[in-house]
């Protein structure tokens, strides 16, 4: 299957080369033959021949042409410029010493002549080369991700060694499905990807060898893999087309190294991602740590006011008036209800699935969702009046109604928490383009501007003022972000011009 | 009524249990008690009680197969008891024949609301004229015969659909009712886009009706799970 192929050429450039020899060789006759009729001596016309020679050598394939030539112009020299002339005689015997000579010179000169030729074209084919090496060196560096290092690698490979590449990633013991850069061989593409390849390709990664066109396994096959063998563990395979033929050394060796680059990239891709991963493990045990402290701090005062307040009835019971006992159970009360809030809270917390929050979406109507919202609240705050400013046509928006409720539940109970009690609260509804507002406003104090820029932040609580009277976990706000983000809006806060602060969120219709 | 209601509690947590029948017994009613499904389903079977309390989180079966068990053979009310996140259990303990559901942490006012509610209506079920002439709370009055809605002493007007529905909450007052049981009992069966167009009713409804529709009196909502007509 190959040698027929590289026959044809061989023929093709045999035929050119004889004609250059001639060609080379009767111009450098005819400069001899002017010369010799100028009257020059007969060393210029040697070195002509010897000129013609060094030609033939550089412009045609190597030595057998040369030596050919060499052979030609000593019998040309002898033909046309020794007496008698137009005769391969000789009558000067000391010229059966000058053929021999300038045959050796001829061959010499041309032979070292091609040495070199070859030399530097080697050496600007090896630069090249190292130029390409450094440049994949470079992008490397620069990737990010495995997939990434992957496809700058193939691509490289590919185009310094001019032939399709193929890699396939490891992904739990297993190889993934291949990345492939075409060096323009068109239909190769499907003979390397087919079920047989990808079986090959796969015994090397099983085997951690070699394998492949050329090897002792699977000698046949249409392309040569190499496993990627990373610093712990095996990495993938990543193949090359052997169509043209198998890899020569030299080519071999540029694969290998390109390989070489390609693999370090990976391991230093697998070893960032590794580190992002414990980053983000640090991170959430930090919050969980933050979390568990914060809840705790805030569980003692409701508790030591229940305790408290159990314990003084039980001991007390006959001696303590009526009155002050239902203050005491209506304080009991009340601190279970704060309980249920924060643990209504909590849960939502634990509905975070990698970082999402998952929802329930349904069309719900907007006036539905906030009467149920302020019924709840105004269970626990009786004296609270709050007023709802809506459209009058119905609104339906699809949302996950149980959640949007406890962002507002949430708002209306720091609007009732930080406001003086006979403070002036709405809640107001509007539409605007692409979206529905929600804001719960009051007329209370408002929020200090230090605290403003981290009040959705976790575990935030308003520090200073609260201490352990009326508490916070922070939690609340962090829970209304994260909610309306989960619904694909927005939640900010700001004060009013002239008093008291504004909780606003959008959800968007679609 | 000499024949103080009967009640079956089953609830697995003790001193839900307790507070429970310590308030029903203070208002009077007798209570038998139990911790799981098996025994509930046994004692109603062997006590016939007028009311079951059951906790839909049970240790043994699932409170869901409980109801349907019992109502097998049996239309006691039932009432449910579940968390608050479970609407999709609350609406499947509904449509499976409880009658109403509480939510914990509840409270006991609440909880004897309900009761009442769910013993009126079976009483009323049971032994009298099913139709009804007249439906009155607070200011809102509905007279079946002359089919005629007084709200605040104003006659209105209500198209045939919101009609049939403002009738079905009367009938059921003081319950909540499923979006799918509404549709079923309106429409005849819920197929996609009938809730979009329940909501619209309601609201329609609830425009007529209420002088806050954002803060109703008479017609409640239970978001994720159905409406309600206040009948006290």
């Amino acid at each position: 299957m190959y040698t027929l192929k590289n026959i044809k050429p061989k023929v093709k450039t045999s035929i050119g080369e004889v004609f250059k020899v001639s060609i080379i060789m009767t111009i450098a006759t005819i400069i001899d033959l002017i010369f010799y009729h100028i009257g020059f001596k007969e060393d210029n016309i040697i070195l002509i021949y010897i000129l013609g020679v060094i030609l033939v050598y550089i412009k045609t394939n190597g030595y057998l042409t040369g030596t050919i030539s060499s052979i030609i112009s000593v019998m040309l020299f002898n033909f046309f410029f020794t007496e008698p002339r137009y005769s391969l005689q000789v009558y000067d015997k000391s010229y059966l010493v000058t053929f021999p000579i300038m045959f050796i010179v001829a061959i010499t000169i041309g032979t070292l002549t091609t040495k070199i030729q070859r030399e530097a074209s080697a050496t600007s084919e090896r630069e090249k080369q190292t130029q390409i090496l450094y440049k994949v060196s470079k992008k490397l560096l620069s990737a990010i991700g495995t997939d990434e290092v992957v496809s700058i690698g193939i691509k490289y490979t590919s185009r310094l060694l001019n032939r399709t590449v193929v890699c396939y990633l490891e992904e739990d013991s297993k190889l993934k499905a291949p990345s492939i850069y075409d060096a323009e061989e068109k239909d190769k593409d499907s003979i390397i990807l087919s079920k047989d390849e990808q079986a090959v390709a796969y015994l090397t990664f099983l085997n951690g060898k070699e394998s492949g066109a050329g090897t002792n396994t699977f000698y046949r096959a249409h392309g040569y893999y190499m496993p990627m063998k990373g610093q712990k563990k095996l990495l993938g395979v990543i193949g090359i087309s052997c169509f043209e033929g198998f890899l020569k050394p030299e080519q071999k060796f540029i694969f290998e190294t390109v390989t070489s680059q390609i693999v370090i990239a990976l391991d230093r891709e697998i070893l960032s991602k590794e580190q992002e991963a414990y980053k983000m493990e640090i991170e959430s045990e930090r919050l969980r740590g933050n979390l568990l402290r914060s809840i705790s701090h805030d569980l003692r005062s409701p508790l030591a006011g229940i305790k408290g307040a159990v314990g003084t009835i039980i001991e007390n019971g006959e001696l303590i008036s009526e009155e002050t006992k239902k203050i005491l159970l209506e304080g009991i009360y009340g601190d279970t209800e704060w309980l249920i809030r924060l643990v209504e809270n909590l849960l939502s917390m634990t509905r975070f699935d990698e970082g999402k929050m998952k929802i329930n979406k349904n069309l719900e109507a907007v006036e539905e969702v906030i009467s149920e919202s302020i019924h709840i609240s105004n269970k626990q705050h009786k004296e609270n009046k709050i007023k709802v400013n809506m459209p009058k046509n119905l609104i339906l928006l699809p949302m996950d109604g149980s959640l949007i409720e406890q962002v507002l539940i949430n708002l209306i109970d720091n609007a009732i928490k930080f406001t003086p009690k006979e403070a002036y609260i709405e809640v107001k509804v509007y539409e605007k383009a692409k979206n529905v507002f929600f804001e719960v406003i009051d007329n209370g104090t408002g929020i200090s501007d230090e605290i403003l820029p981290y009040i959705f932040d976790r575990f935030f609580t308003n520090g200073s003022k609260i201490s352990d009277s009326r508490r916070g976990v922070g939690l609340g706000l962090t829970i209304c972000n994260s909610i309306v983000e989960a619904h694909g809006g927005k939640i900010e806060a700001f004060n009013n011009e002239d008093h008291g602060a504004t909780f606003r969120f959008y959800i968007p219709k679609e | 009524m000499d024949n103080k209601p009967y009640i079956l509690v089953v609830e697995d947590d003790k001193h839900i249990r307790n507070f429970i029948i310590a308030a029903l017994s203070a208002q009077g009613y007798k209570c038998i008690e139990t911790d799981n499904g098996i025994e509930a389903i046994a004692l109603s079977l062997s006590h016939n009680p007028d009311l079951i309390i059951l906790d839909l989180g049970l240790p043994d079966i699932d409170g869901i197969e409980v109801i349907a068990k019992i109502r097998e053979w049996s239309k006691i009310p039932i009432i449910i008891v579940s968390a608050r996140e479970n609407e999709r259990q609350k609406v499947e303990a509904l449509d499976k024949g409880a009658d109403d559901y509480l939510t914990k942490p509840f409270g006991i006012g609440e909880l004897l609301a309900r009761i009442r509610v769910a013993l009126r209506h079976f009483f009323i079920n049971e032994t009298q004229d099913k139709s009804m002439d007249i439906f009155k709370v607070k200011k809102l009055c509905i007279d079946f015969t002359k089919r005629q809605v007084i709200i605040n002493d104003e006659k209105i007007h209500l198209t045939p659909i919101e009609y049939k529905i403002m009738e079905l909450l009367c009938k059921y007052s003081g319950k909540v009712l499923t979006h799918n049981f509404i549709i079923n009992e309106i429409w005849g069966s819920a197929i996609g886009n009938e809730t979009q167009s329940l909501r619209v009713f309601m609201a329609g409804l609830r425009r007529k009706i209420e002088k806050d529709p954002a803060q109703p009196e008479y017609i409640y909502t239970e978001v994720g799970v159905g409406y309600k007509l206040v009948d006290e």
